[in-house]
This record gives C-alpha cells, structure tokens and sequence, in this order.
C-alpha cells in the first residue's frame, strides 16, 4: 500500500492556462481597435513583442530547467507592452524593450511570480528613458494603414491633436493620435467587463481605482482648466490601467482590503504624477510604484490582522 | 420547543461549484440514493477513533453476529469497543496498514448470508433514560464523532459535564463537494437526529439545542422542523434552534464554529466546551447515539457517499469494516477500474490502491472516484487566492515557501501549527500546488511532537484524570430504580483475552 497523491483530488476549473488565456483574450478587443487603427504594422509590432517576450522566457526557463512556466502569461506582458507603444515604434526598440521585461525584470528575478515590478510596465518605461525621441511616434488613426517603413525607420513626429475639441462620445470610441492600446477606451471598457466576468479580475479594484482618481480629478478641478474628468480619463490610457495592469497577479494583489489600498495608492500617484508629466509615465509608473511598495502593504496587512486576531483571542 | 431563526456566518472558506445539492433531486433519485449494503467479508480494525487500540475480544473461527462487540478498549485506555455489521465466522485476526498509513490489528470476518443478530439487539422498553445511562450506552455501543475527527463521543459527554455547556450544536454542515450522507440521513431519518440530540442535550444537563446548517438545505430543514413539530409534546422543557450558515467549505470545525456563532478565536489547547460553554456532535453521530438508545443497535454501520467526479453518486448504508471492493460491487453504475480510489471525500480523503483491503471506517463519510489527478502547472504566482480562502487566517504561500525551504521555526512562527488541512488553499490555487500536503503535514507533525494539543484539546490529559471510568452510570438511588430498564449490550466476549 503506498501513497501517490494527498488531497485535494478535484481542483478549480480556475487554473493558471484558463485565467492566462481569459486575460490574452480580453485584449483582443484593444488589439483589433489597434489593427483597425493603425493597420499593418500594428499587428505586426503585437506579435512581434509577445514572441520575443515569449522566446525569450521560454529560453532562460530551459536554462534554469524549470519547465512549469506558462508561455501564455509571456504573451499577455509582450502584448500588453506592444499596446503601451506608440504605432510607429521602430522593431529594434520593440526587441530591447522586450528583453529588458522579459529577461532583465522578469527571468532574472527568478521567473515566473517573482518579479518586483510589472514586466511590461518596465520595458516600457525603459523605452522611455532609453529612446525619448519614439514618444513623438504617435501618428493619426486611419492613416497609411499598409506602411511598414515605421518599423524599421520609426516617424518624424508627433501628430498633434487638441482633444478639447472632441466630444465625450468621439473620446470614448477612439481615432485621436495615441499608444496603440489606449486609443479607445470603449474597447478598454469591454476588456475589463470580459475579465471581471469570467471571474478572473475582482470588480473592486478597477472601481477602486477610478473612483479614487475621479474623486481627486474633481478636487483638483483647477488644475485640469476646464478639462473634464471623462475626458482625462477617456484620453490618457489610464483605463489601460484599470483593466490590464492591476489585473496582473505577479506584482499586484488581487485580493482583500490590501487589493483596494493598492488600487488607491496607484490611483493618487496618478493624479499627484499628472502635474509634472503625461503621455506614458501616467500609465506604467504608478503600477511600477505599487508593484514595489507591495511588500510595505503586506507587511501593514499582517499587523493589522495580528492585532485584530489578538483582540478575538482576548479571552473576556 | 418552538424552533427560532439566527444566521451567522464563517470569515472565510470558498463556494464550490462541484457541490452536489441532494435538495434538487426528484423523489425517486432519492429512493434508489440509499442502498444497503451486504459484504461477503469485513475488515475491522481495533482503532477507528481519535485515541488507543481496542484488544480483539473474539479468536479464529469464533462464530460472530450483527451487534457482537467484537474489540473492546483496555481498561484506562482512549478507546471505545468494536461491533461486529454482519454474521459469520472470524478468519483471522493480524495487523493492517490503513491509507493513511497507521497500523492497528484487525478482525477479519467472513459472513455467512444469514444476517444474525445478536440477542442483546433489540428495542427498548423505555426510553426515559437518565444522563448515567445514557452515557453508558454512549460509550458501550462504541460511537465516535462520525464527521471525520473521530473523537470518542463519551469523552465529548464527560468534557461537557466538566466545563458545564449552556448549549448543544448539532453540527449539519457536511460541505465537501460531492459528499452528502448526512444531508441524507436527515432526510430520511430527522426524528432520530432529534431525539438523539434530545437525549444527548439530557446526558450534558442543557436546554437549549441549536442545529447548524447550511441555508440552501431547504429540504432538510423541513424534515427537521416537521421532526420538531411531531416530538413538541414529548420534550417541551428542550428549546430548538436553527441557526443558518452561509453554504461553502470548510464548515464544521469547531474552531470555525467557535468564531462565526461566539465571535472567538480558540487557542491550541483551547475547546469549545471551555471556551464557549457549548458541546458540538455530528448529525450521523447523534443518529447513532439514538439507534444505540432506543433499538441497543451499536455503532456497526453508517451511510457511505460513493461519488464519481462525473457527477454520478449514491448513498449508502454499509457495514463498518466493509472493503472498498465491496461497496463498488454491490452499487449498481459505480466502475472503479479505470478510476483513482480515494478513501474518503475528495478534499480530504487519501489515495489507496488497494480497495479491496481497505475497509469503511466509523469515521468514513465518503468515497470518491477520480478520472484524473492534476499536477502542479506553474509555479506560484503569489496571487493570494489561497490566503483569500484560509479559513485559519493563515498565509498558505508563504508557509509552503518556508516549510518546502527547511525553515520549520519561520513557519511556527507564522502558525503553520493551525492549519487544519482542509485543503482549501489546494483547490484554490490556480497552479494547482498541493500547499495543504505541505503545510497540514507540518501541522500534524507539530502536533505529534506535542508542541500543540490541537483536536486531543486535552482529551489525552482528561482521559487520565478523568477516564471512560467516569462514564460509568453513577449509583445513585434513582439509577439503581432505572436498571431493570438499562440495556444489556452486546459484551460476551468482553475479558477472553
């Protein structure tokens, strides 16, 4: 008679492949706007960084012989950094970026759960600090949608646009000059919908964190000058963020007060961050930070549970 | 007895989707849901409780009858006797090893097909027992804590005089997916429950009676409030209460009891009784006790869940002892030959490959039969699914990362001491770790090493102080009255060895 297994023998249908496939799929609403918009290199820019994210994984996890790393969540980073890129991204870029998340935040912390900060956040604050100049390659939706040359050549500059002259519904369905995922905040909306239904992300986080940002938006009103909230919100990529970077379990918790008291603190250095820059740094430094001050609030956690624990055992 | 409403709720635990509701099925699913099983052979072992071995009380070819106490415990020792399910003739007595790899000898027991009983199996008279009595039958008819843990009831009895309980809980809570034998014994037998719950809630000198279970069990609540309504005139001075939980696993712990209805978190060492004046028995326990009460019927069988992961399940009534084997033959649909067998319910039973040497247990409430096992797919992501769902309060990663790595005393430090291994955290956890393997391990080999009493919560020390011994019907002038009533149990072979 001998043991092979220990309980439990029924797992949740929840695992690992299906939330990691649950989340790719809810970007392919960001990814087909981005196609439609942008046409040819779009795609080709998408699935050029979830293959490098994903051959590059797949090689350091042979080299470090742990073969339970899933490709899928590979994929997810490289198209959630391909999305944060502006369309006329060179693809040299779009390699180093892709090694810096993947290999340099990612594999060399030790793989999969064990990064610090969000992978695709830092290989795109990477790019921003490394090439300046690929900011200025936002180009106009709808326009040279066979072009290629971009990829190799990059753009001459940015295409600008003043959005006050939008209306709510034109900033919620898209077509003015942005990242490749963020240019519309409808297709955002649909994504986070599909994850919270299909029970992969918690309905409270993203609530959690526009409503924060909403509330300091409407205190900070002055600042804005007669921009709306809708329109800060429609504009600057952070329903990107909602949806796609605090839904990440590596770096973020999912769970408990702790998930909200992340969602708060993300959503503040958002608002703190919009008085001194723009454009990306709104979107990727806030997770970056509260991926990194994870560690403070669960060690805020555990107090806080010790002292309420302590006070249940208070014998009468 | 008028029954009341209260509801509470656990901090934390999960909704499993798997749960099989026996609330939904038609009334003729539930007809052919209880069969009886009759096995060519059993297998006895002389320890199926929380406590020491029984000393076999019957030799080689000594022919044996339903009822027969067939082991019974050494005098000062943590145990109660064995009875014999079937008729027939003892083959041999030798030690076995259990899935759960304890060894412990066993009667061996080959039945003939006529289903003799033994002629101290028989209804009682009178059923007005005293508190004494009862706790003498208790403790003769050999009952545990049929829910799982396993703990003699008499010593529950002795510990609820000790600590003088306000209140009696019958637990209903059974949660495991796809595991409802008790559910079913309600159904079927909810007068017993509650005249066993009365008897017993006589035994620890309470008035006050409250059920535990899930709210979504509407049908089973029926039966017992119907159960309530019909025994109103007998037991007036006995004040029943429903009090409603929140359906999902784990339930019926005691410490997870202790903190959804008193608001307390018990110490290692502490006990409901102690701590919250309240004594707590299964449901199939307090049915046992009844039967044992009214019909001097031990405890020599109880309804068995055989459930498939295809969704398909049965309920049966087997004789304890009876082999896995068995069970499989004698229900029709139930193929075990391409299936993992697992002895006990799907979250907290253990694998054997030997189903036709492994025997139903007093404390068997399930068998499962599994397609397939997954292993680990990822490495942990540290998502904090498993944290979300601990009942316990404890971290599940972080202690499976400690223990894995060697540092026993950072994982003691963290309480790993506490967890209770319902295996929750497994189930959850989207890489399909086996964190409670791990972790109920370390907590279980803390526990031997006597650092945390856990369940024993002094069981061990008080069945020094105080024994079974103390069980014994006190001599009073009013028992002296009652013992042409008392119930001559099953005991010939008591002292041959």
């Amino acid at each position: 008679m001998s043991l092979k297994h220990m309980a439990p023998f029924i797992h949740t249908p929840m695992n690992d492949s299906y939330m990691q496939m649950v989340r790719l799929i809810s970007l392919i609403p960001v990814m087909s706007i981005a196609v439609i918009f942008y046409g040819l290199r779009a795609a080709l820019l998408i699935l050029f960084c979830a293959g490098v994210f994903a051959i590059s994984d797949d090689i350091c996890t042979r080299l470090r012989e742990n073969r339970h790393d899933s490709y899928l969540s590979s994929l997810f980073y490289g198209c959630a950094f391909a999305l944060l890129l502006p369309p006329d991204t060179p693809l040299y870029i779009a390699l180093l970026g892709s090694l810096f998340g993947s290999v340099v935040i990612r594999q060399l912390a030790g793989g999969r759960g064990s990064a610090l900060i969000h992978p695709s956040c830092a290989a795109r604050l990477f790019v921003r600090i490394v090439f300046p100049a690929n900011e200025a390659a936002l180009a106009i939706p709808g326009k040279d949608r066979f072009a290629l040359e971009s990829l190799i050549f990059g753009s001459d500059g940015m295409s600008y646009v003043n959005l006050h002259e939008y209306y709510p519904a034109e900033i919620l369905m898209g077509r003015y000059p942005s990242f490749l995922g963020t240019a519309c905040a409808l297709m955002m909306v649909v994504g986070l919908v599909y994850l919270i239904a299909k029970r992969v992300y918690k309905f409270y986080i993203p609530v959690a964190y526009i409503s924060m940002l909403s509330v300091l938006l409407l205190i900070g009103n002055v600042y804005l000058e007669g921009s709306s909230i809708q329109m800060f919100i429609g504009t600057t990529g952070v329903m990107f963020t909602a949806a796609y970077l605090l839904c990440d379990d590596e770096t973020i918790k999912q769970f408990g007060p702790i998930a909200i008291v992340q969602a708060f603190i993300c959503a503040a250095l958002t608002f703190l961050l919009s008085f001194k820059t723009s454009g990306v740094d709104l979107i990727v430094v806030p997770v970056i930070f509260t991926g990194l001050l994870t560690g403070i609030f669960e060690y805020a956690d555990k107090v806080l549970r010790t002292t309420w624990e302590e006070r249940l055992h208070a014998k009468p | 007895m008028s029954p009341s409403r209260h509801s509470a709720s656990f901090y934390k635990g999960f909704y499993s989707d798997n749960a099989l509701d026996f609330s939904k099925r038609s009334s003729f699913d539930r007809d052919v849901m209880l069969e009886r099983v009759y096995p060519r052979r059993l297998i006895l072992p002389m320890r199926q409780h929380y406590g020491d071995e029984c000393v076999p009380v019957v030799k080689p070819g000594e022919p044996v009858t339903i009822g027969q106490c067939i082991g019974a415990p050494a005098p000062g020792t943590m145990a109660v006797p064995v009875h014999c399910g079937i008729s027939g003739v003892v083959t041999d007595i030798k030690p076995i090893i259990l899935p759960d790899a304890s060894t412990c000898r066993a009667v061996f027991i080959e039945g003939d097909r006529k289903r003799t009983f033994h002629p101290s199996v028989r209804p009682r008279n009178n059923v007005n027992v005293s508190a004494s009595t009862v706790m003498g039958i208790v403790r003769d008819a050999g009952i545990v804590g049929m829910g799982g843990e396993g703990i003699p009831t008499i010593v529950k009895l002795n510990r609820a005089r000790r600590f003088k309980v306000k209140e009696l809980l019958i637990n209903c809570l059974q949660s495991e997916p796809y595991a409802d034998s008790d559910y079913l014994l309600l159904c079927e037998y909810a007068d017993h429950v509650i005249m066993g719950a009365v008897a017993l809630a006589g035994a620890c000198g309470v008035r006050i009676i409250n059920i535990l279970i899930s709210k979504d069990r509407k049908s089973e609540i029926q039966a017992l409030r119907g159960a309530m309504e019909r025994t109103f005139n007998k037991y007036s001075g006995y004040a029943f209460n429903f009090i409603y939980l929140k359906p999902r696993y784990p339930q019926g712990y005691y410490r997870l009891v202790a903190r959804s209805l008193y608001n307390v978190n018990l110490d290692e060492g502490e006990c409901l009784e102690g701590r919250c004046r309240a004594v707590m028995f299964n449901c199939s326990t307090v049915y046992a006790c009844w039967c044992a009460i009214a019909e001097s019927m031990p405890l020599c069988s109880r309804v068995v869940s055989i459930s498939d992961e295809d969704g398909l399940l049965r309920n049966v009534i087997a004789p304890i002892g009876t082999p896995v084997s068995e069970i499989f033959d004698s229900v029709n649909g139930i193929s075990s030959t391409t299936k993992t067998v697992i002895w006990g319910n799907c979250f907290t039973g253990i694998h054997t490959e030997t189903p036709d040497t492994t025997p139903i247990l007093k404390t068997t409430s399930g068998i499962c039969l599994i397609t397939h096992i997954q292993d680990a797919t990822a490495p942990c992501t540290g998502c904090g699914r498993c944290y979300d769902v601990c009942p316990m309060g404890l971290e599940p990663d972080k202690l499976y990362k400690l223990i894995s790595g060697g540092h026993d005393k950072e994982a003691e430090r963290f309480h790993a001491a506490r967890c209770i291994d319902c295996a929750a955290c497994s189930y959850i956890c989207p890489s399909n770790i086996d964190l409670s393997s791990a972790i109920g391990g370390f907590a279980a080999a803390s526990r031997r090493k006597g650092r945390y009493p856990y369940n024993a919560v002094g069981d061990r020390q008080w069945v020094d102080d105080i024994s079974l011994l103390s069980a014994e019907p006190v001599k009073t002038s009013e028992s002296r009255h009652e013992e042409r009533d008392s119930l001559t149990l099953p005991f010939e072979g008591w002292g041959s060895e």
